[in-house]
């Protein structure tokens, strides 16, 4: 009986793992349109961005969101600017630029293609389900 | 996973936290060396510095939130971009003579302990090819090794390995073998 509940544990373990291991390989990748929509609806700062994908129910650590800014940044596809702060030191303020717009709108296509492939493959296994 | 404790914010960073930024950036900066180039490495740092500048929380919270600091370089990683981190390298190798040395040292100065206390003596003995030698008599007490090449070329050896190894400098050969397109 023991065995049986240790194998169930390890079991609902390993799927844990897995399943935090996918939503984070999921969070990475919708990364950087989050946050070039984010940027584009007012300019913020790096830890400001961690606090409002928060508030959108992403939860991500500023390790995860420095790097993707670093990367749009080198890409052009936002820009920088150093702006003053009423409570500390001043801080980098990130904004979309053009080349940022264009690939935040090829962006939302892809998702949009890849979440209708999603809806297809489920609603055809739901079909296949009830026959 | 980011840090869900309430925000205290700090007005200015001491000098304490500035200490602290720095030997955090430092490590990142070894670890970027063996995924990005050296451009990109600068830039990043210099973005890390001005983004913790500006960030509210204390730094003990903002460094936790970033993770360690190789896991954070992986995350800077180009595609397919893997080469030697010679500064590692240097540190491991740093890190391996005085460990030799102090292994070296303790081990004569067993030596010298042991025959102390059967005084007057003097004992010889090999260490990693070197002849080492104790003494302890009535006009006093010593150690002494010899001079020859093995004097220069185990320790030599000895940080080559190490710097190689920490350096991971297989990575040098794997990219030169690797197509170039």
């Amino acid at each position: 009986m023991s065995l049986v509940l240790q194998h169930y544990s390890c079991s609902i373990t390993t799927m844990t793992r897995i399943r935090s291991q996918q939503d984070a390989q999921l969070v990475r990748a919708v990364l950087p349109l989050l946050i070039l929509t984010l940027i584009r609806e007012r300019e913020s700062y790096g830890y400001e961005l961690v606090e409002r994908l928060e508030a959108l129910g992403v939860s991500v650590s500023t390790g995860l969101v420095y790097p993707v800014l670093n990367r749009l940044e080198r890409d052009h596809l936002i820009t920088a600017r150093m702006g003053a702060s009423n409570n500390g030191p001043p801080r980098k303020y990130f904004t979309l630029t053009t080349a940022g717009e264009d690939a935040r709108t090829a962006a939302i296509h892809q998702w949009q293609g890849v979440s209708l492939a999603v809806q297809n493959a489920s609603n055809s296994e739901g079909a296949s389900d009830a026959e | 996973m980011p840090n869900k404790s309430p925000v205290e914010y700090v007005a200015r960073r001491s000098v304490t936290d500035r200490l602290r930024i720095d030997t955090y950036l430092m490590r990142v900066d070894w670890h970027l060396e063996g995924v990005t180039r050296s451009a990109e490495r600068k830039a990043a740092i210099r973005s890390l510095r001005e983004e913790l500048a500006g960030d509210p929380r204390h730094i003990r919270t903002a460094l936790r939130d970033l993770g360690p600091p190789n896991a954070l370089a992986a995350r800077y990683a180009e595609e397919g971009q893997r080469s030697p981190t010679w500064s590692i390298g240097i540190i491991t190798a740093g890190v391996a003579l005085l460990v030799y040395w102090i292994v070296f040292l303790s081990y004569t100065g067993g030596m010298l302990a042991a025959v102390d206390s059967i005084a007057p003596g003097e004992a010889h003995s090999t260490f990693l090819f070197i002849d080492v030698m104790a003494f302890s008599n009535a006009e006093g007490i010593g150690i002494g090794w010899t001079s020859g090449w093995a004097w220069l070329v185990v320790p030599a050896v000895i940080v080559t390995i190490a710097l190689l190894l920490g350096a991971r400098s297989w990575r040098r050969a794997r990219s030169a073998s690797q197509p170039q397109y």
